[in-house]
């Protein structure tokens, strides 16, 4: 047999033996997954928003966890914002809580159909006497999304939420806010902004 | 023959490449897409290596 032939063979070998150790063995500590990235987490500041004839101040957050998932919002100064997950946001503020954060959709399917056939579901089960209010269609800084306000029971006080699923190149953006019910009004101009701010900024 | 397995190989890399760069890959299975497609890169770029630099010589019996 051609002596460079079983060269290449071997070299073949080799390397098969080297990827396996980088994808399961010792060397896969290496490889460096999505991770929560410092620029993520420091705001810069955002002109501030008149709702209800009152000045809010802003702070933009630019997120960069996450590859070809890029993208930047606008929250109010007085909430608390840490990270969660690659990709994520944990919001606090009062009456409230909320979270924003990537969602895989797989190609085989649609966001629409991601949303009523498996997210919802899932909602249905977690969140005590899960109520359906709304489910409409909309664009977000001219990314289709869709937006799902339901009531739900937590510690014997009813809150209510709207969820905003906002279609990306690759993955889609959800924000998800949530209030005690008899809140829930008062706040729902604020919650307008803040989703109203998201925007893509891949390649920025 | 030879451009038979020459297309098998062509056909190997050519998925590799694909899951590599194009397939949307699911977060729960990226791990698994790495390695995949990076054994058909590597055992497809082999056999294409080797199928190029396999000799036309024949042997004496055959001439």
């Amino acid at each position: 047999m051609n002596k460079k032939i079983l060269i290449i063979f071997a070299a073949t070998i080799i390397a098969l033996i080297f990827l396996g150790l980088v994808a399961f063995g010792p060397l896969a500590a290496t490889r460096q997954g999505a991770r929560v990235n410092p620029v993520s987490e420091k705001p810069a500041p955002a002109p501030a928003q008149t709702i209800n004839n009152q000045a809010v101040a802003f702070k933009a957050f630019h997120n960069k966890d996450m590859k070809e998932n890029y993208y930047g919002i606008n929250l109010p100064a007085d909430w608390t914002a840490g990270a969660g997950q690659p990709g994520s946001y944990v919001l606090n503020y009062t009456n409230g809580t909320g979270k924003i954060y990537l969602q895989d959709v797989a190609d085989n399917t649609t966001l629409e159909l991601f949303i009523l056939s498996q997210d919802e579901p899932q909602i249905k089960k977690t969140a005590g006497s899960y109520q359906r209010l709304g489910y409409q269609k909309l664009s977000v800084s001219n990314n289709q999304a869709y937006q799902l306000t339901y009531q739900s029971l937590v510690n014997g006080q009813t809150y209510q939420t709207v969820r905003t699923y906002i279609s990306g190149p690759d993955h889609a953006g959800v924000i998800s806010l949530s209030a005690a019910q008899n809140e829930f009004s008062k706040l729902q101009p604020l919650f307008d902004k803040v989703i109203n701010s998201f925007n893509w900024e891949n390649g920025k | 023959m030879r451009q038979v397995f020459l297309f098998i190989s062509l056909a190997v890399v050519g998925f590799g490449l694909y899951l590599q760069y194009f397939y949307d890959v699911p977060d729960s299975q990226v791990n698994i897409n790495f390695f995949v497609s990076w054994f058909l890169i590597i055992t497809g770029g082999g056999s294409l290596l080797m199928n190029l630099f396999w000799s036309n010589k024949r042997s004496p019996r055959q001439q």
